[in-house]
This record gives structure tokens, sequence and C-alpha cells, in this order.
């Protein structure tokens, strides 16, 4: 069976736009029930900062397409280890270890095992238990790319690579020996296609402007046979060609991406699925490797919902889901005979594997001993220690449904615990329903945590996107968290004297945009790899990457949904209501955390900020990294980044917090707190 | 006889002088400019130079001037032995070389120590008497050119070779070598001073010391002579190997795509998936790893013979420089030149307290402003914590051979029993213990292995080790292994090679052309710095399995040149105990006595 991820242009476009960090869903109100809830449970120990870092015994897994075996990776410090799991015998065999390693798929066959490195596709034949062998080379300094499995041939993979000396990429079908075969060559690279088996392109989706034309390839002649706008996100997914059908991802011109139907004959669209509650976009779909007919389908909804097509995949995924009653089930109906299903369920602290066995409809957990031998922390948090999170929908200030988290710290008087009030990153980027590892250490500490699903945020259809109107910092977007802010504690969710806000990327700027313009509302404000000003930062990022993930230019893109950074006045209107445009209105205490190597954000930038702030009179710290970029990696690094957040909040607003106990943290702090310094809390 | 000194002395005073303020304002200008011990490439060649054609051409100048006729008469007939006014000329110069060279020097370290914090050792004040014996020495060969009736006398200047380029791990050693060839030369130039100065000197002992440092120079030009009778004209006939790989030797494979090598190596091997095997290492990411022996600094070694001049902490501002003499690193502000601190090797201390054990056993290198190596530990300093971390310790009985090399994906460490690979980013940033990925054993004897390659694999390493005398003495192979991260070493195939890309006879030339020569020099050289793998001993020299076309070439040739220095020496009739004497040279040095007999004696019609 195949699995298409949407390769959406507008989820693609959006959510690696600018700034991304993750986060996650729905009940219209549950919000009483959960703090009464909440009240009555008993305090969690504290947590480790970093308890939740690396959660999870198992970071990848893959079931193989015949059912029989199961791949899956774990870490050992830096190093990824490969193991097969033979699901006949239950015995796990150790395939390598590497330092490099992504990613991995099966073969369509199931004959190999094929990983994405940091440089270089590879593979490893499960036959022979051989050496992952490379199979081709990504120089992603060069924007190649490498875009799969062909679902539609035994032993290849796609991949898209420039020629230097044309100027131009080439799609290679690319066999497990590395051998290539060219399908497509153009000046600009080819992010959605489907290929005949083993054959030349059938359909391609190419970019003009904002406008994307999807092409049909008819002896070497290029017919178009579809168009849409960037946002409506259509792409191609699967063809059957009994019926010459295409299946196609996009809006058709409406609110939700949805699975389509296009007739090539007829030119006809028809809506195949669509989520039930009419909220949320479509994220994966499962199609039949025989037939091209599509047979499971998932939205990531307030948490995630799968659908069977037909009576028979119902009847398999309402089992499933009876049996593991869970709020995020994966499903992943890989073979005929066995699926993989994984249980991420929020209110629990990891993942935990099943295999769904298709005739006799059970499931077994083939992993849960492994598990159990390899824990990935000593001492893992419990169900029993893990805070209630809901997700809540309330009315913004103009009428807008917005939708938010809500997460609550166990065992105390919700009325009067502190807030913090944390905005997901991008802004096209959305947070889920998925297990918050930033809400639960947060609410282990005390505080309430909520986190907005503001106007431009993803996953809830095109008018959400377009709903913030390019309208940030002092505008419809800080608006909508205000607003949600406002609503939380107007039910008696939190004490108003204690709010604070701290948010990454896009949330850094909410942040800075909360304290500069709703200076009365917050105590404190913690802002990682902030933007000060949005459209000097997506000058900055267009420079460094002029295209987005899609192919579309990232100007074009930005135009549309924040800026046209070809109009000074357009410029000069983002600018005048950014947070950087009004530093000196900041009053309470401001922490800044950055990378030097932020290739998003411009340090320099932020540097400016805070030492302007500071002349201003404000009350600023920044800690930076010369060696991290965007996002923190390096776990001494992230150890600091969540100790300077905790340390800060306990003394702001007066929770719980771990104290500095590590002889190379405190060494990290004093290296890297170049402005400032870290408040001193008085045992 | 005094006299004769004075008056000579006096001669030349005035451009010592000279020479010694020009000097000294030229060691002042430099200590503005960058502090004076630090070793610079610039600075040393410029003293280097000085030392070397000053001296030489002053010897010459001098003893030039002296036998112009008349002068030549007047000094020659003092009412002194010949050896007394050679003395009086040779002491009145070297009292003039002791003025303008080591004097300024030693002014201005003194003045260092003094009056600064900066880490002067004794070895910097030694550096002068180097300096000087570097003169006097080039002063002797000049003087002797001057004087000896022999035309090749000049090239005993090839001596100097002997101070420039081995870094000696004795310098009690080096210094008596070089104060017994100053003796050698200067008895040279005492047996030459003579009435006439167009006669040869026939004095067995006057010729050994004069014939064999010309044997080596003589062997040299020979070799170098290789250019024009066969270089230059394989380049002219297109077929020098340089622009036509040798298919089935070693050095075929330096013309071989990075990306084709393993294939290459792999092509005639049976191998389990060696197509695959070909296809990954060719998009793999290739690293060079170094083999060589680097000689470690030895305590007291001249400053012209480090390789950095210390390490700096930028945060402070702090210079750390190594003292020689406490045999501790010195931390002075680099501005202010305030004493910061002291480095022992178990860490940081305060200067007054150390200890003996806190001492360095040994010098250590001192790299990337961070790292001490030692042969046995590889150190990092921490200066914020105030720690010294044993980053690396070679397993006991085992030794580094070279500092860290860091390389794209890794850091390597070769040690004389295996090569150590570390993850580039903790072993650089993280200040604790390194830990290696991977150990691969080398396969052979460090000595015999020229260098090895690595291929990035997924799941680890590619290790590919290249030997000049992988079978024996240039039986060439290569052998790769596959270290994989957490498994054992799997060696994959090992190729041999047995065509040389030039002939036995000019591969192995300077053996050929005179083994005497050859071994007494090697050993000289490597006596000096046993680490220069390049300079065997001769005991290693007697291991080795030369080729027979080499070994009847050497033979043929001591053969001929024992009868052609027989014949010769008959020729212009020397006398019995000179006629064997070079005899048994030419049978002993082969080719380069009979060259050096036609340079030492007056042969007519040749």
């Amino acid at each position: 069976m195949i699995k298409i991820f949407i390769p959406l242009t507008l989820v693609a476009v959006l959510s690696a736009t600018v700034f991304s960090n993750p986060a996650a869903a729905i009940s219209y109100d549950e919000i009483d029930e959960a703090v009464k809830a909440s009240e009555a449970l008993e305090q969690a120990r504290l947590f480790p900062r970093d308890i939740f870092s690396d959660r999870r015994t198992i970071h990848a897994i893959r079931l193989s397409p015949n059912g029989e075996k199961v791949a899956f990776v774990t870490t050992d410090k830096k190093h990824s280890k490969l193991w097969l799991h033979d699901i006949a015998s239950g015995e796990n065999v150790l395939l390598f270890t590497s330092e490099i390693l992504n990613r991995i798929f099966w073969s369509t066959d199931g004959d190999y095992i094929i990983m994405e490195t940091d440089n270089s596709i590879a593979s490893a034949s499960v036959l022979d238990a051989s050496s992952p062998a490379y199979i081709a080379k990504i120089k992603h300094e060069d924007h190649e790319i490498f875009h799969g499995i062909d679902e539609r041939s035994p032993h290849h993979v796609f991949v898209s690579l420039f020629n230097k000396s044309t100027d131009d990429y080439t799609l290679y079908r690319v066999d497990m020996d590395g051998n290539k075969v060219p399908l497509y060559t153009s000046k600009d690279k080819l992010y959605n296609f489907i290929a005949e088996k083993t054959g030349p392109l059938k359909f391609l989706l190419r970019n003009f402007g904002l406008q994307q034309k999807m092409f049909q390839i008819e002896d070497g002649k290029e017919k178009q046979i579809y168009e849409c706008r960037y946002d409506d996100g259509c792409s191609v997914a699967s063809y059957n060609d009994k019926t010459n059908v295409i299946y196609m991802f996009g809006r058709n011109g409406g609110n939700l991406q949805e699975l389509l139907k296009f007739d090539i004959d007829t030119d006809a669209v028809t809506s195949v699925h669509s989520e039930e509650e009419g909220h949320f976009d479509i994220d994966d779909v499962y199609f039949s490797a025989e037939t091209g007919e599509p047979i499971l389908i998932e939205y990531d909804t307030d948490y995630r919902e799968s659908y069977g097509i037909g009576p028979e995949m119902s009847a398999h995924v309402e089992t499933i889901k009876a049996t593991i009653k869970s709020e995020i089930i994966h499903i992943k109906p890989m073979s005929d005979k066995s699926w993989l299903v994984i249980n991420s369920d929020p209110k629990g602290p990891g993942h935990s594997y099943y295999l769904y066995d298709v005739k006799s409809k059970t499931l077994k957990q083939p992993l849960a001993d492994f598990i159990i031998a390899n824990p990935a922390k000593d001492r893992p948090a419990t169900v029993d220690e893990i805070a209630i999170r809901i997700p809540f929908r309330h009315k913004a200030s103009d009428g807008f449904m917005l939708q938010g988290y809500l997460t609550l710290p166990r065992g105390v008087d919700i009325s009067k615990a502190p807030m913090v009030v944390h905005p997901h990153g991008g802004p096209w980027n959305r947070t889920y329903g998925a297990f918050s590892s930033a809400a639960q250490v947060l609410a282990n500490r005390g505080y309430i945590v909520y986190q907005p699903n503001f106007r431009s945020s993803t996953g809830f259809g095109r008018d959400y996107v377009k709903g913030s109107n390019r309208d940030f910092g002092d505008g419809r977007v800080q608006d909508d968290i205000i607003d949600g802010t406002n609503y939380l504690l107007s039910r008696g969710i939190g004490n108003k004297d204690k709010v604070a806000m701290f948010g990454h990327s896009f949330g850094g700027f909410s942040t800075m945009a909360a304290l500069a313009f709703t200076p009365d509302m917050f105590q404190v404000g913690i802002a990682g790899a902030p933007p000060p000003s949005l459209s000097k930062t997506m000058e900055y990022y267009i420079k460094k990457q002029d295209q987005t993930r899609a192919g579309i230019l990232r100007r074009d893109v930005m135009a549309d949904l924040a800026v046209d950074m070809n109009d000074p006045r357009d410029i000069e209107r983002l600018y005048s209501q950014s947070p950087d445009k009004h530093a000196d209105k900041i009053t309470k205490p401001m922490y800044i955390i950055a990378g030097e190597k932020d290739r998003r954000v411009n340090i320099l930038e932020v540097r400016d900020y805070a030492i302007r702030l500071e002349e201003n009179g404000g009350i600023v710290s920044m800690l930076t990294d010369k060696n991290e970029g965007h996002n923190f990696k390096k776990p001494l690094a992230k150890e600091a980044y969540f100790y300077l957040v905790e340390t800060v909040l306990a003394y702001h607003l007066g929770g719980r917090y771990q104290p500095l106990i590590d002889k190379k943290l405190k060494r990290y702090l004093d290296k890297n707190m170049v402005m400032g310094k870290l408040p001193t809390i008085e045992e | 006889m005094f006299e004769l000194f004075k008056a000579e002395f006096l001669r030349y005073r005035k451009w010592a002088i000279i020479t010694f303020i020009g000097q000294l304002a030229l060691w002042g200008f430099i200590t503005k400019i960058k502090p004076l011990l630090e070793p610079e490439a610039a600075q040393n060649t410029l003293i280097t130079l000085f030392c070397v054609f000053g001296g030489a051409a002053f010897g010459v100048v001098q003893m030039v001037l002296n036998r112009r006729k008349n002068n030549w008469t007047y000094l020659i007939q003092r009412p002194l032995p010949t050896k007394d006014i050679y003395c009086a000329l040779s002491a009145a110069a070297i009292a003039n070389i002791m003025i303008a060279v080591p004097l300024s020097w030693t002014v201005v370290v003194f003045g260092l120590d003094a009056f600064t914090n900066t880490v002067v050792d004794t070895r910097h004040y030694v550096y002068g008497l180097y300096l000087a014996a570097m003169a006097i020495t080039s002063y002797l060969i000049g003087s002797l050119s001057a004087l000896s009736a022999s035309r090749g006398a000049f090239t005993l200047i090839f001596i100097m070779i002997i101070w420039l380029f081995p870094k000696p791990y004795s310098q009690t050693m080096m210094f008596s070598l070089m104060a017994m060839i100053c003796a050698g030369l200067w008895y040279l130039n005492l047996k030459a001073f003579k009435p006439d100065l167009n006669t040869h000197v026939q004095k067995p002992l006057f010729t050994l010391l004069m014939g064999i440092p010309m044997y080596g120079v003589v062997s040299f030009l020979l070799m170098l002579a290789s250019t024009v009778y066969y270089h230059i004209p394989r380049f002219v006939m297109g077929n020098h190997p340089d622009n036509n790989p040798v298919v089935g030797s070693m050095s075929y494979l330096w013309h071989v795509d990075d990306k084709k090598l393993v294939e290459t190596l792999l092509k005639d091997q049976d191998v389990k998936n060696k197509d695959r095997l070909s296809r990954q290492a060719e998009l793999a990411d290739a690293d060079y790893i170094d083999s060589d022996f680097w000689t470690y600094p030895s305590q007291g070694q001249m400053l012209t013979k480090d390789r950095g001049y210390g390490l700096f902490d930028g945060a402070t501002r702090t210079r750390w420089i190594f003292s020689n003499d406490k045999m501790l690193m010195q931390g002075n502000d680099s501005i202010s030149g305030e004493i910061k601190g002291w480095i022992g090797k178990n860490g940081f201390i305060e200067a007054d307290k150390a200890t003996d054990d806190d001492r360095f056993d040994s010098v250590p290198f001192m790299l990337e402003d961070m790292f001490l190596a030692t042969p046995e530990r590889l150190y990092q300093v921490d200066y914020e914590e105030k720690e010294l971390i044993v980053k690396f310790e070679a397993p006991e009985g085992t030794n580094l051979v070279s500092p860290p090399q860091v390389r794209d994906n890794f850091v390597a460490i070769v040690t004389n029993e295996n090569l150590y690979m570390f993850d580039k980013e903790d072993f650089m940033t993280e200040m604790e213990p390194a830990e290696a990925s991977y150990i691969v054993p080398h396969p052979l004897e460090l000595e015999k292995i020229r260098n090895m390659e690595t291929r990035r694999m997924v799941d680890g390493y590619l290790v590919i080790y290249f030997s000049r005398h992988y079978n024996g003495y240039q039986k060439e192979a290569v052998s790769m292994y596959y270290a994989r991260l957490g498994k054992d070493v799997e060696r994959i195939s090992k190729t041999d090679y047995h065509i040389s890309r030039h002939p036995a006879i000019i591969e192995n030339l300077n053996y050929a052309l005179s083994p005497a020569s050859y071994m007494l020099f090697s050993q000289i050289f490597h006596t000096l710095e046993p680490s220069e793998k390049d300079n065997p001993a001769i005991s290693e020299v007697l291991t080795r399995e030369y080729q027979p076309s080499v070994k009847w070439t050497a033979l043929i040739l001591q053969i001929l040149s024992a009868i052609g220095t027989f014949l010769m020496s008959r020729r212009i009739k020397l006398n019995s105990t000179m006629t064997g004497l070079w005899t048994v040279m030419g049978a002993v040095f082969s080719l380069p006595a009979l060259v050096s007999f036609f340079l030492m004696n007056k042969v007519r019609g040749v």
C-alpha cells in the first residue's frame, strides 16, 4: 500500500517558512471539567529538565511491505542504531550503527532498507544483511533533494540532482546499485509528480509564480490538465490507470484541503473525503499499490483522526480505535498482512507500537519487551505524573472562532496558578494535539500553559491562515493571542498578576510584541530566536533561501501572506507595528536566547534590539550560542535553554525549578550569557 | 703572534661593531612588532642566511686579502711558524664573529630576561652560541675554499645542512658534532695554510677529513644529476612516469580519481559485494591521514625548531608559553606582560608551589590554542575551569607519533600501533576525555606505512593503508579495512604491486652510487633525529633486500672506482700510502670518492 504525504504546496510552503516550533487538540468546553480533575490530582515529582528531551527509545520505525519485519532506530549518544525485528521469531537484530543516519524506508518488495543520511541516500539488503551502501549523494547546498521511494517499483527511489554545467535539475529514478535513469530535466526542481511503473513521468506539477499547473505527459509532450493557486495546495497523489482518474489534494476553491478525484476524461473534480467536523485540513492518505485507490485517510484534528475508505477498511480502523482507545493513533497500512499502529496518546509520556494482524483483527506489541529493556531515561515520567492537556475553542474579539490548547498543573488551585502563554513558531505552523514536552515540563513546574493557534496557523483551512490579514505585530495575530489569554483568565484560569509569555521563533516575536503592546498583562517575557522585525527577517531569510520547499519564490509567498518586499510602503506598514519599532515601550524584564548560526533570524538584528532595549532602560538578558542555529540541538545547549526558562519563570512567577547542579551547565551559562544575568532565587 | 692577532682583529673590528649595532637595531625592531622569541620563518631565514653566507664570505675575503701576492709573502715570512700565523688570523676572525653575531642576540635576550616577564630559557641564550657556531663553521669553509688548492673545497658548505634541517633530540649531541666539525675544518685550514697554496696537501688525515664530507656532497650532486641523465630525457621522450602512470605500480593510484580508488583497488580482488562497495565509495567523503612521525620538541631545543610559540586564551588575553627550564607553561597577559599563572602536567598551579611531579616530562607540541601533545598524552586546557584534561592517553607501550589531525568529519590520532578516530565536534568542543569511535590496528609497522585514506560509509569508515614496503623492501601493497561503528574491524582486501614506478637503480640511486656514503650520512642524520624515518640507521639499511640490479650496480661502481682511484693515484705519482688510501676510499665510497679524487688532486689533462 502506498502512503502519500501531502506534498502540499501550502503546508510545505508555510510550514517551512520562517520559524517553526512544534506544540499539539477538541471538545468545545472541557475546561471546567479539566480544572476540577486537575486540581484533584496529586502533584507530580519535580521532573528533571531533560526528561522529555529524548524520551523515546525508538526514534523511527517502519514495517516492511510484506509485513514480516519491522525496522527501527534507536540512539546511543550521537549514534543511531538500526535494528531489524523479525515478527515471526520475535528476534531483534542490530544491523549497524551510524553517525549519519536520519530517516529509514523500505523498498516496496521489502528486500532493502533505504536510508537518508546527512548528505546521501543509502540502501542495505535485508536478505544478506549487507553493509549499507550509498546509492546517491545529495548536496543540500545545491538544493538537491530526495523525493522518496518509487512506490510503483520494487527497488527504486527518486532524487533530483543539480547539473552545474547546465545549471538545471534532473529528476532521476535510482536503483539499489546507484544506477540512475533521468526522467525529467528543467531549470526548476520538480516537487510533485507521478511516474509510470518503471517508466517515464505521467503527471507533474510546476510552479508559475503563485500559480501551479498540473500536466499530463503523453509521448513526451506536456498537456495542462489542472491549475490552482499556491494556497489551494493542489498536488497529485495517485493515479488509477483503469479509470483514468487522478487522486489529488487541494481545496478546489473551498476552505479545507481534502482528497479530490480528478477525472481526466471529463475534467470533473469531486471531493472524495473531507474531515467530518469541517475544521481541519487533510494530512496523510494511503493508497492501494495495486489499484491506486485511497484506503485510509488521516487528519490532524484537535488530536488525530483516521478514516478507512470503504466498509472493510473502516471496520479495521474501528477495531483498532476500539482496542487502543487513544486520542492519537497513527495507522500505517503498509501490507496486506499486517499494519503498523503507533499509539501517541498525549495523555501518556511515550509511544507504544502495535502490529495489527489484518486477518485475525488482533493487535500485539512486538517491541514492548525491547522498550522495557532499553528505556530512554532511567526514570521516565509515567501516565500518573502527566498533566491534563485539552484543546478548546473561543471567540476572538472580532468574533472569529479560534482553537488552542490548555495544559493544567496537577494538584494546585488553578485560579491562583501562574500562567505561561506559549505561542508556536512559524507563524505558518500550528500547535498539535500530540504530547507536548514543553507544556508538560512547564506544568510540572506549576504553570498553566496556554498554546494558542492564532490566525495564520495551518491545518485549520485557508480562512484561518489568511484571516491574519498580514497583520503581524501590533495587529490581528497578536490580538488573537491576547484574546485567548483574556478568555482563559475570564474563565478563572490562572492568576492575572502572574502571566508570562515564552515563545520561540515567531513565538519569540509574539513575546516581544506582548511586552511592547500589552506591558501590563505580562510579568516577564522569554523569547527564543526572536525576529524583532518580520520585514527585516523576511529579507534576511529570503537572501539565505529564496525558495520554499515546494519551489515557489519565497518573496512571492511572503507578499501574499505578510509583506511585499518590493513595496517600501508595505515594509514600512509592517515595521511600524513591529516590536522592533516599539522597543522603547517595553518595561517588563525580557530574556532572549539566540543561536549565532541562525539562518532564519539574523543574530545582528537580535543583538541590536537587545542593546536598544537596554539603552532605553529596559531589563534585558541575553544568552547566545555561537555554535547553534535557529533551534538549539546540542543536549547541553537545550538544557541551558530550558534552565533559563524555568529559572526566569520561577523568579518572576514563583513556580518550581530544578536548581543548577551541573558544572558543565554552569560553565555554559557563564560563557554564553552575553548580556544581563540570570536571576538568583533565594531558597 | 698576539700582535698579528691584534692587527687582524682591528682590521675587521669596525665591520664587526657595525654588524653588532645593525643586528641590535633589527632585534629591537622585531621585538616591537612581535615577540622576539616567537619562531618566525622570515626571521629564521634571515639570520640563517646571514650567518651561513656572511660567515663564508668573511672567510673567503679574509684569506683572499691575505693571499694577495705581496701580503702573502709578507705574512708567511714573518718570524713565526705558519701554524701560529694561521692561529692568530683565525682567532682574530672568530673574535670578530663573536662580536658580530651572538653578542647582539645575547644582549637583547638578557634585556628581555632582566626587564620583562617574557619566558626566557637557557636555550634562548644558547641560541646565540648556535648562531656563532653556524657562522664559524661557514667562516672556516670559506677560508678553506680560499686557501685550499682543491677545486671542491667550497662544496663543503653543504655541511651546513646538518645544522639547518634535522631537529636534534639531544642538544648536547648537536653541539658536540658541531664542535667536532669545526675542529676538523680548523685542522683542514691549518694544513692548507702553507707557503705554497697551489699544491695539494697529501696527508692521509687531511684527505680523510676533507674527503668524507665531500663524498656526501658529491653523492647528492650525482643524484641531482639524474634529472639530466634520466628525468629530462624521459620527459622529452614522453614516457616519464609522472605523465604516464605505470600500470601495476602503486604509484598508478596517485593518478586515479578519489572516487574510483576503491574500485581500482578491488578490481582483481575476490571480495563479496565489491561492486556495491566500489559504487558507494565513489559517493563517499574522502579524507587523508598522515602517518609521518613527528619529532617532538626536545628540552632546550633551538627556538628555530619550535613549531609554535604557545597557546592563547582569547577570553583573558593570556599567552601561555612553555618554559623549557621549568618544564611548565607560563601564562602572561598579552598586553601588560603580567604573569597570570602556571600550568603543569597536573593542571593549573602557582609557580612557587610547583613540585617535580607537576613538571611536564617532555616538551609538548602546542596546538589549536588548547591542546598540548606529548608522545604519551594529549592534554586539553580548560581555561575557564582552570583544569588540564587528559584528552587522550596512548595505551602503555604505545605512543602518539604525531599531534591530532583534524579532518572534515573526524579527528584522527595515530599511535605506533593504532589509528584512533573521534567525533570531530565532541573532540574540539567538549572539555572531557575523548572516546574513540573507531580503533583500527595498523596492519604493519607504522614506519613502513606511507599514509592512510578514509572513505566515510553509512555505518563507519573504509580505511586504506598504503605502504611502499608492505611485503618487504620496496614491495608495495595497499590494504583496505572496514571499521564499523561498534563492531570489529574487518579486512576487505590487500592489493600487491610488483612493478616499480622507476627502475630500481633510480629508486635507490643514493645506495647504488655509494652504499657507504649513503649509510654514513643517513646514520648521522638518524643519530641526530631518530624519529625521521627518511634517514634510516645503518642497521636498518643492512636489513633491506635491495634489488639485484641495485646491488650489482653498487658493486661494479665500487670496483671501478677503486681501479680508477688506483690508476689515477699512480698517474699523478702519489706515494704508496696515499695511493692505498685513495684506492680503499674508491672501493668503499665508490663513485663519489673517484669524483672527489679529481677535486682534491691536480690531474693533468683532466
